[in-house]
């Protein structure tokens, strides 16, 4: 792999790859290069954590799970075969690792991860100003919201408000229409917005 | 009716998936509607919070999987070979059995040979027809001493003659 691309991949500010650096990228993981696969992590990581968070509401989850994601994909990059975007592909492996998680939990009666109303919220720092406290609980008291969605509803909306997926895209990862990704966001936000307006923010 | 039909309609709307007329319709809508303006106000809120929980992934996700990954690339080398064992049904005692038998095929082939010929090599035709010459001789010799010694070639089919001349000349 040639050092130029090598130094593009790896600075600071992560640009977009192209779909040819993408597929070459992959095909050099494909041949076993763990130098391709560091670059995969560091484009991808950000994507890849915050669907995890999205999904499972926990920080220190969603780093197990963003970490547990790039060694699946490491183990199982070879039968990506190019029929969607290397992406799509990724989200789908995300999401369906972190709705794994969640049964498995769900299944030892033990939820860690599920917020509710009663759990206090600490700041770190005890002068923080009133709008990031405020913010803080806004995010809690969404995290509980998500908390309560169908896991469908929840990856939709994450996919969709978080990581900015066009229609075509969700329709990808979700194996579906791009009419039923319609009218699932539809039925997702109109279900959110009755789960908030119930907790009376 | 018509909220009903507008509310379904502002999910696509805030995505900006409708076509000209819905969006003026909806726009239009809204103007008189505090219900549905609520509403969609309430849909592009929750929208941006979910944006919001965006957050700056943790540093070191590579370093804490590089030396698993590292590690991997001789395992994946290995299981790569273990999937071509995989797809030909490669397995160590059917392979074992397998060339057991093959052999003793091969070296029933050879020692049971119906069509081996021992005669195939020339040298050994000519030794074992020089062999028949030589005892006819010492037993014509033993049986008419009074004879003089006569030599005589011994009856050959024609293709061994030409098959000899061929290897010995005359």
């Amino acid at each position: 792999m040639e050092s130029l691309s090598v130094a593009h991949f790896i600075s600071e500010e992560v640009e977009e790859p192209t779909d040819q650096q993408e597929r070459d990228l992959v095909k050099h993981c494909q041949g076993g290069e763990s130098q391709a696969m560091e670059q995969i992590v560091r484009l991808y990581q950000n994507q890849v954590y915050n669907i995890a968070y999205g999904m499972l509401g926990s920080p220190e989850d969603a780093q197990d799970i963003t970490q547990d994601v790039f060694l699946s994909v490491w183990e199982k990059i070879g039968q990506f075969q190019f029929k969607s975007r290397f992406s799509t592909w990724l989200y789908r492996i995300v999401t369906n690792m972190c709705i794994n998680e969640k049964n498995r939990r769900y299944r030892r009666q033990t939820s860690p991860t599920e917020m509710d109303d009663s759990q206090a919220w600490t700041p770190v720092d005890s002068r923080t100003p009133e709008k990031e406290v405020l913010l803080a609980e806004q995010q809690e008291m969404l995290q509980a919201a998500l908390g309560q969605l169908k896991q469908d509803y929840r990856k939709i909306l994450i996919l969709r408000e978080m990581e900015n997926l066009s229609y075509d895209e969700l329709a990808e990862v979700l194996n579906c229409s791009v009419g039923r990704v319609k009218s699932r966001l539809h039925e997702a936000r109109t279900i959110l917005r009755k789960i908030l307006k119930q907790k009376d923010w | 009716m018509k909220h009903r039909r507008i509310q379904k309609l502002l999910s696509a709307y805030i995505d900006d998936k409708l076509n000209l007329k819905e969006r003026q319709e909806i726009e239009m809508h809204i103007h008189t509607c505090d219900e549905c303006a609520d509403i969609l106000s309430e849909f592009k809120q929750n929208s941006q919070w979910i944006a919001d929980l965006r957050q700056p992934t943790p540093l070191r996700i590579w370093e804490a999987i590089q030396e698993q990954i590292i590690s991997g690339q001789q395992t994946k080398n290995r299981s790569r070979f273990s999937r071509i064992r995989h797809r030909w049904g490669f397995r160590p005692v059917p392979a074992v059995m397998g060339t057991f038998v093959t052999a003793c095929l091969v070296l029933a082939l050879v020692y049971l040979n119906p069509n081996q010929n021992y005669l195939d090599d020339p040298i050994d035709l000519y030794v074992e027809i020089h062999t028949d010459y030589e005892i006819h001789n010492l037993v014509t010799q033993n049986t008419n001493v009074n004879q003089p010694f006569e030599k005589t070639e011994p009856e050959l089919p024609e293709e061994t003659e030409i098959f000899l001349d061929a290897h010995y000349g005359d």
